[in-house]
C-alpha cells in the first residue's frame, strides 16, 4: 500500500498536472477542474457557509426572528450610522442590534440569518422539482418522438407564450386564497396545515414547480433526441433492453451533465423569484423571515431608514452570486469545450 | 427570380404562374399560421381567466361580500327598523338574490367564463370590480390606458439604450477580441445575475440619499412645474434613476452575449475568405458579419418591443413609478379579475402580433428563408 501511495502525492505534486497513467473518472477529473477555478472556490464556499448559518440559525441568531422590542424601534449601532451619516437628525442608537432593528423593533441581523433558511431551500429544492418533472416529461417526449413529442411540445409551447412571473403570481394568489379558510378534515384543509407548518414555502415550491419545468423539459428533450440515435443506445435494444431501461440506464446518465449545469445556472433565478413573490407579499407567511419580504418592508422607509433595505439585499445578491459563480464553474468544468459561453 | 434578367415569352407566364403560386403559398402560411397562434392566444387567456377567477372561488367570495354588504345596509337603514324581523330578514334575502341575478352569479362560471373571453378577445374590457383609475374612471381600458405612457417611457428610455449601446459596444469589443475590454466585460458579466431593483435600492442611496442630486422616486416634482420644458426636465430627472437600475442590471451580460454571438460569425469560412481577398475590415463587417446576423438582432429587438409593456412590477414599485407593473400588481392582490384579464390580454395579442410579422420580416431581410415553403421558419 505504501508503493502507490507515495506515488499519487507525486502525481498532484508539481503544479497540479497529473502524469497518471491511469484513466480518470469524468466525475474527478471535472472536479479538479473546479477546484482550480478560483470564483467558483468562492461561490463554493460562501454556498457552503451561508448553509452553516441556515442549519445552525438558532444558535447563531442572538434573537429569535420574531420577537418585537417596540421601544427599540428602526434604532441602530453607530457603525451603521456612520455608514449612513443622513440619519444623523433622527437616528437612536442602541449597540444591541448589530444591523440595526426594525419598524417592529425585530433584529435585522438575526432575521437575515434565519433568512438564509428560506433562500437556501429554494435554491435546493427548487431545481429538483423543476428536474424531476421536466427530464421525465422531456424524455419521454424526445425519446418516443412523433405526434406524442408534437403535442407534448405544443402544451410546454402554450407555458411559454405565458409571462412566466404573471403565471406564478396569479397561481400563487390562486392557492393563498383557495386555501385560505378551509374546514377541518378536507384534503384543502391539511395542505393548508401543511403550508403552513413551512411557513408558506409549499405553495411558492408547487409554483415554481408548474412553471419551471418547462425549460427543463425542452432542453432534456434535446438531449435525448442527439443520443438517441447512438450506437449504445441501439445495442442496449439489440440486446432486448426495454424502453424504460434505456431512457433511465443508458440515455439519461448520458444527458444529465448539462442539465445539472443549466439546474445550477437557474437557481438565481428561483432564488430571485422567491424574493419577489415575498416583496410583493404572496410569498412565505409573515412573521417568517424572508430577504424578499425584509426589502420589502425596507424600502417603504428607504428615505429615513435606508439600512432596513440595504443589508437584506446585500444578502441576498451575495447568495446568488455565490450560485452564479458555482453554476459557472460547474460548466466549464463538466464541459470545457462551452468554455466563456453563455 | 430577381436574376431572371432575359425573359422570353414563354418564360414570362412561367414567372407569372410562379408569382400565383408564390402568392398562393403565402396566403396558405398567413392563414394556417395565423389559426395556430389564434388558437394559443385562446388558451393563454382562457386560462388566465380561470386563474384570475380562481377557478369560481372568486364568485363566493363575492356572494359573500353582497350578502355582507346588504345585510349592513338593511340594519342600517332607519326605515326598516320598525319591520318585524321576519319580513326584514325575507326582504334582505330578496335583495341579495337580486343582486346575485343582476350580476349573473347563478349560472356556473364555465358558461360565463365562455363571455368572459368573447369579451376578452373583442377587447370589450369591462369595468373593474375595485380599482379605479386616478380620474376616477372604473373602466379597465381606462385603467390601463392611463399607466401605458409612464410604463412606455420608462422601458422604452431603458430598454433602447440597452439595446442599441450593446450592440454596439459588442461589435467593437467583437473586433478587439482578447483585448482588456473584453476580458473586462466577461468579467463584469455576472453581475447581470442580481435583478434591477437591487441595483435600484443602491442607487437611490447613492443618488438620492447620500448625494442628494437626484429624486428618491415618483414621476414629477410636487408643485408641477407650469412650462413644458419644467415638466419634461423634471420627468427626465426622475427618469434617470429607475432607467439607468433597469440598464445596470443587464448591461454587462447583454455585451457578452451579443459579443459572443458575433464572434460565431466572424470566424464563418467566407468571413476568412474576405480578409484574405484583402478587404476593408469595415465592408467585411457589413457585408458578411452583420448580414446574416439581421434576423436574430430583429428578433431581439422585436421580443424588446413586447418586453416593454409588461412593466417591471419591483422597479416600479421601489421608484414608486405609476406604470402598468403596479396596476397588475395591485389588480393581482385585490383580486380584480377584469383588470388581470385585461393587461394579459393585451400582453398576449401584442405577442402573436409581432410572432406573426416577424417570420415576414425574415423572409424580407434573409433570401434564404421563404415562407411556408416546408423548411420555413418555424
Amino acid at each position: 500500500m505504501a508503493k502507490p501511495v507515495s506515488l499519487q502525492n507525486k502525481e498532484f505534486g508539481a503544479g497540479g498536472k497529473p502524469i497518471s497513467q491511469k484513466g480518470e473518472s469524468l466525475w474527478k477529473d471535472s472536479m479538479r477542474r473546479l477546484m482550480r477555478n478560483r470564483a467558483a472556490v468562492i461561490g463554493g464556499s460562501i454556498i457552503v457557509l451561508l448553509l452553516l448559518l441556515a442549519v445552525f440559525a438558532d444558535v447563531i441568531a442572538p434573537y429569535p426572528f420574531a420577537e418585537q422590542t417596540l421601544v427599540d424601534q428602526n434604532k441602530l449601532p453607530q457603525w451603521v450610522l456612520s455608514l449612513f451619516p443622513t440619519m444623523e437628525p433622527y437616528a437612536q442608537l442602541s449597540p444591541k442590534y448589530f444591523f440595526g432593528a426594525d419598524y417592529v423593533g425585530r433584529d435585522m441581523m438575526s432575521r437575515i440569518i434565519y433568512g438564509t433558511r428560506v433562500s437556501l431551500t429554494v435554491a435546493f429544492i427548487g431545481p429538483i422539482i423543476s428536474l424531476i418533472i421536466g427530464v421525465i416529461y422531456g424524455s419521454i417526449s424526445g425519446y418516443f418522438g412523433g405526434r406524442l413529442d408534437n403535442l407534448m411540445m405544443r402544451i410546454v409551447d402554450v407555458l411559454y407564450a405565458f409571462p412566466s412571473l404573471l403565471f406564478i403570481i396569479l397561481l400563487l394568489a390562486f392557492f393563498r386564497s383557495t386555501f385560505a379558510r378551509p374546514a377541518p378534515g378536507t384534503f384543502t384543509y391539511s395542505v393548508s396545515q401543511l403550508d403552513a407548518a413551512m411557513g408558506g414555502l409549499l405553495f411558492i415550491f408547487i409554483g415554481i414547480g408548474l412553471t419551471a419545468w418547462a425549460t427543463m423539459a425542452r432542453l432534456t428533450r434535446g438531449q435525448v433526441l442527439s443520443v438517441r440515435e447512438k450506437e449504445f443506445v441501439e445495442a442496449a435494444r439489440t440486446l432486448g433492453a426495454n424502453d424504460m431501461r434505456i431512457m433511465f440506464r443508458h440515455i439519461l446518465p448520458n444527458v444529465v451533465g448539462p442539465l445539472v449545469v443549466a439546474e445550477t445556472l437557474a437557481i438565481p433565478g428561483y432564488i430571485s423569484t422567491e424574493a419577489f413573490l415575498s416583496f410583493i407579499g404572496i410569498g412565505v407567511n409573515p412573521p417568517t423571515p424572508s430577504w424578499g419580504s425584509m426589502i420589502s418592508d425596507g424600502a417603504q422607509v428607504i428615505r429615513t431608514y435606508p439600512n432596513q433595505a440595504v443589508f437584506p439585499a446585500l444578502a441576498l445578491a451575495i447568495t446568488m452570486f455565490a450560485f452564479n459563480f458555482l453554476g459557472d464553474g460547474l460548466r466549464d468544468a463538466l464541459d470545457p469545450r462551452l468554455r466563456g459561453t453563455q | 427570380m430577381g436574376s431572371d434578367v432575359e425573359i422570353t415569352t414563354p418564360k414570362a407566364t412561367k414567372q407569372k404562374s410562379g408569382f400565383v403560386t408564390t402568392l398562393t403559398r403565402v396566403l396558405k402560411y398567413s392563414g394556417v399560421r395565423l389559426l395556430s397562434l389564434f388558437i394559443t392566444v385562446v388558451i393563454g387567456v382562457y386560462l388566465t381567466i380561470m386563474i384570475a377567477n380562481m377557478g369560481g372561488y372568486v364568485d363566493q367570495m363575492m356572494k359573500s361580500e353582497i350578502q355582507e354588504r346588504i345585510t349592513m345596509q338593511i340594519q342600517a337603514n332607519p326605515a326598516f327598523r320598525t319591520m318585524d324581523p321576519a319580513t326584514r330578514s325575507q326582504l334582505t334575502q330578496e335583495k341579495i338574490q337580486s343582486e346575485i341575478d343582476r350580476l349573473g352569479l347563478e349560472r356556473p362560471l364555465v358558461i360565463r367564463s365562455m363571455g368572459f373571453l368573447k369579451n376578452a378577445l373583442t377587447l370589450n374590457l369591462g369595468r373593474a370590480q375595485l380599482m379605479s383609475s386616478d380620474s376616477g374612471s372604473r373602466n379597465v381600458k381606462a385603467i390601463i390606458l392611463e399607466r401605458i405612457p409612464y410604463t412606455l417611457l420608462l422601458m422604452g428610455t431603458a430598454n433602447l439604450i440597452l439595446f442599441f449601446s450593446t450592440l454596439f459596444l459588442a461589435l467593437a469589443l467583437s473586433r478587439k477580441y482578447g483585448s482588456f475590454w473584453d476580458k473586462f466585460v466577461i468579467t463584469l458579466s455576472p453581475t447581470s445575475s442580481v435583478p434591477p431593483w437591487f441595483y435600484g435600492i443602491f442607487l437611490i442611496l447613492i443618488f438620492a440619499a447620500v448625494l442628494k442630486i437626484l429624486p428618491f422616486g415618483g414621476v414629477i416634482d410636487a408643485p408641477v412645474p407650469k412650462d413644458f420644458l419644467g415638466r419634461a426636465l423634471s420627468v427626465g430627472r426622475h427618469l434617470i434613476l429607475p432607467a439607468s437600475s433597469l440598464i445596470l442590471s443587464s448591461f454587462f451580460l447583454s455585451i457578452f452575449n451579443w459579443r459572443t454571438f458575433f464572434l460565431i460569425y466572424s470566424s464563418e469560412d467566407y468571413v476568412e475568405t474576405a480578409k484574405a481577398k484583402g478587404l476593408p475590415s469595415r465592408d467585411i463587417e457589413r457585408r458578411y458579419i452583420l448580414r446574416p446576423t439581421l434576423p436574430t438582432i430583429i428578433t431581439a429587438f422585436a421580443l424588446l418591443l413586447i418586453g416593454l409593456w409588461a412593466g417591471a412590477i419591483i422597479t416600479e414599485t421601489v421608484f414608486q413609478w405609476p406604470g402598468l407593473g403596479r396596476v397588475t400588481f395591485r389588480a393581482i392582490n385585490l383580486y380584480d379579475t377584469p383588470v388581470i384579464v385585461g393587461t394579459t390580454i393585451i400582453y398576449a395579442y401584442l405577442l402573436a402580433i409581432t410572432v406573426f410579422l416577424l417570420d415576414f420580416v425574415y423572409a424580407l431581410v434573409d433570401p434564404r428563408v421563404k415562407i411556408g415553403s416546408g423548411g420555413g421558419p418555424q
